[in-house]
């Protein structure tokens, strides 16, 4: 009854437009009333300090800040145009492009929308200039992008990590078996798409220009590397991999691409605040609304009702696909992981259910919802820069939302695909 | 008047945030250098996770200045002007009387957290710490009044908030790629 009512007035409150943060703080302040009167509103005040210091969260501000100084120090365009000199010579190769520069480039900092403009209104154009629809090019754009959430570095994860209390780098290594293969089929469906449409290769092979646009885009691979290496190895944790980040991007941007001034680095800052300011305030609010669940003994419930009729977790996966999938269509990633993780963990934990198994689960539904209106933000912002409907850059997504759907069945039937990399770290 | 006082306001939280920032980047790459040194500072977790909450709460008054909080403003839109002016008012004034009520038992609970302090630096008292709550609640109210009319207008003329965050994602990232493409050229 409690979480009905609780879903009932955060739902509405969401619909006309309260910010999801103060509709969250709105519904866990009228909870505690009604349950336990003014005096718990005490122990809210203090919630809401303490939800903002979990420790593996500091990584989510440095990540973002990463992320933005990429986006506005040439390190994007330079990988573009690598990728467009190695594989651009393959039928449909500027589509492939695309996705090879998502799956290293997006999802990095906090704003998908950013992240998904910076690499869309560079290779968008040039797309449409070399005969693909405007559809398809807003299609492969947006459901590359979107895959990128589960490959590392990805803040959803970090904010899984937290609140489910997961190794973040274990759900880091989990991503990477499942992004690989999701991005080769993406390739797979754009040459199979390109080859029927009769699409033209984006250049010719020419081992000069690979080496040139090689030496160009050196220090910006020296990204991925830094950050991925670094924290696979064990060498550095999430959080100093994130504040690593932050430094080599500086280093690249101010001393050896020379792009970044003064006011683009304020300008990046305040950006990765904002973005920062967004998400954590999300986070604290709904430590106060988990306090409330948990006091009502919600979740606990929730997962003895669940037991009671099932404990198969074949079943209980696929009972939670379709929230998550219904939820991604209507609210943001990090607000769906925030809302939905701290409530069906007991659940997740009763049936046998590995956490870092789920927290690839969510992500993926994630990546599915951004494609699916009416909140898209990623193929709203694709369609925008390609100039394309929504409804008809749909149904060309049609088959790369398939690719995603294939990926989250095999993530979720085959524990093997995201866990079996995970016994080679601790 | 009243412009010039947000404006003030606005660069003064800009610059707490700034330098909130650089200090919790600078203090993750030291532990990260001093831990391989042999001698990881000790204050390092503790001051971390308290220069995180301080980034989120004036990070979060930033947003609120720039309207830029998560929000799903798809159905308000598509409302006759009146209804959507009304429901904007009715989401306003929650926004206002949730920050009061959290400035209000923010500030109760310093009373008892000043008897307490960090474990690291034993001189700064939690009510120091803690004072962050009550203090940008009060500012995102004023950062939540100041725009009041901005939002009043945007919702009588069915202006989605998200599709304004993408047009200016786009204008941003075509701004940045033309620049290149100059610099490239020179």
């Amino acid at each position: 009854m409690i979480l009905l009512l609780t879903t009932v007035v955060l739902i509405a409150l969401i619909l006309i437009n309260v910010p999801i943060a103060v509709a969250i703080g709105v519904v866990s302040l009228g909870g505690f009333l009604l349950t336990s009167g003014p005096d718990r509103l005490y122990d809210m005040a203090i919630v809401l300090y303490s939800g903002a210091t979990s420790f593996p969260l500091i990584a989510i501000p440095l990540f973002i800040l990463a992320g933005n100084l990429m986006n506005t120090s040439g390190i994007s365009v330079r990988l573009i145009n690598f990728v467009t000199a190695l594989i651009g010579f393959v039928r449909g190769g500027l589509g492939m492009v695309n996705i090879g520069v998502s799956m290293v480039f997006a999802e990095i900092s906090g704003s998908a929308v950013a992240d998904v403009a910076a690499t869309g209104t560079v290779l968008i154009p040039e797309m449409k200039k070399r005969g693909y629809s405007r559809t398809l090019a807003a299609a492969i754009t947006s459901s590359s992008a979107s895959l990128a959430i589960i490959i590392p570095p990805s803040i959803p994860m970090i904010l899984y990590g937290a609140i489910a209390e997961t190794s973040v780098l274990k759900l880091f290594v989990a991503g990477v078996v499942p992004g690989v293969l999701g991005g080769a089929l993406l390739m797979a469906v754009t040459y199979f798409v390109a080859v029927r449409y009769d699409l033209p290769r984006a250049e010719g092979f020419d081992l000069r220009h690979i080496w040139a646009s090689f030496k160009e885009a050196f220090w910006a691979l020296t990204m991925p590397v830094i950050i991925l290496g670094g924290i696979f190895s064990g060498i550095v944790t999430a959080t100093e991999g994130a504040g690593l980040a932050v430094l080599a991007a500086l280093v690249i941007g101010i001393f050896i691409y020379r792009d970044l001034d003064l006011s683009r680095l304020r300008k990046a800052m305040l950006e990765g605040v904002s973005q920062t300011g967004v998400v954590m305030l999300l986070v604290a609010t709904s430590a106060a609304l988990g306090l409330f669940l948990t006091q009502a003994q919600v979740p606990q419930q929730l997962a003895a009702q669940i037991t009671e009729i099932t404990t198969n977790p074949l079943i209980v996966l696929a009972l939670l696909n379709l929230l998550l999938l219904v939820l991604g269509m209507f609210l943001h990633g990090a607000a769906a992981i925030i809302l939905v993780v701290p409530v069906v963990m007991p659940l997740v934990n009763a049936v046998g259910i590995d956490p870092v198994h789920f927290g690839i689960i969510v992500t993926l539904n994630l990546a599915i919802g951004q494609q699916t209106p009416p909140v898209a933000s990623v193929l709203i912002t694709s369609c925008s820069i390609a100039k394309s409907g929504i409804w008809e850059t749909s149904r060309t997504n049609l088959p790369f939302i398939a690719v995603l759907a294939l990926i989250l069945l095999l993530v979720t039937y085959v524990p093997q695909v995201s866990l079996g990399l995970t016994s080679l770290v601790n | 008047m009243i412009a010039l006082f947000e404006r003030v306001l606005l660069r003064i939280i800009e610059t707490i945030c700034l330098v909130l920032l650089v200090a919790l980047a600078a203090s993750v790459v030291y532990s990260t250098t001093m831990r391989y040194l042999g001698s990881s500072p000790t204050w390092y977790d503790e001051m971390a996770s308290v220069m995180l909450a301080w980034l989120t709460y004036f990070g979060a008054t930033y947003a609120v200045f720039m309207r830029q909080h998560m929000s799903f403003s798809g159905l308000v839109t598509a409302l006759p002007k009146g209804p959507a002016v009304a429901l904007a008012l009715f989401s306003e004034l929650l926004v206002i009387g949730y920050f009061a009520v959290v400035a209000w038992y923010g500030n109760a609970v310093l009373a008892v957290a000043k008897w307490d302090a960090l474990l690291s630096l034993p001189w700064v008292s939690l009510d120091i710490v803690q004072s962050v709550i009550p203090v940008t609640s009060v500012l995102m109210i004023i950062g939540a009044l100041l725009t009041l009319p901005r939002a009043l207008r945007n919702a009588a003329e069915g202006v989605d908030h998200e599709h304004l965050e993408i047009e200016h994602a786009i204008a941003e990232a075509e701004a940045e790629a033309s620049a290149m493409t100059r610099r490239e050229a020179r």
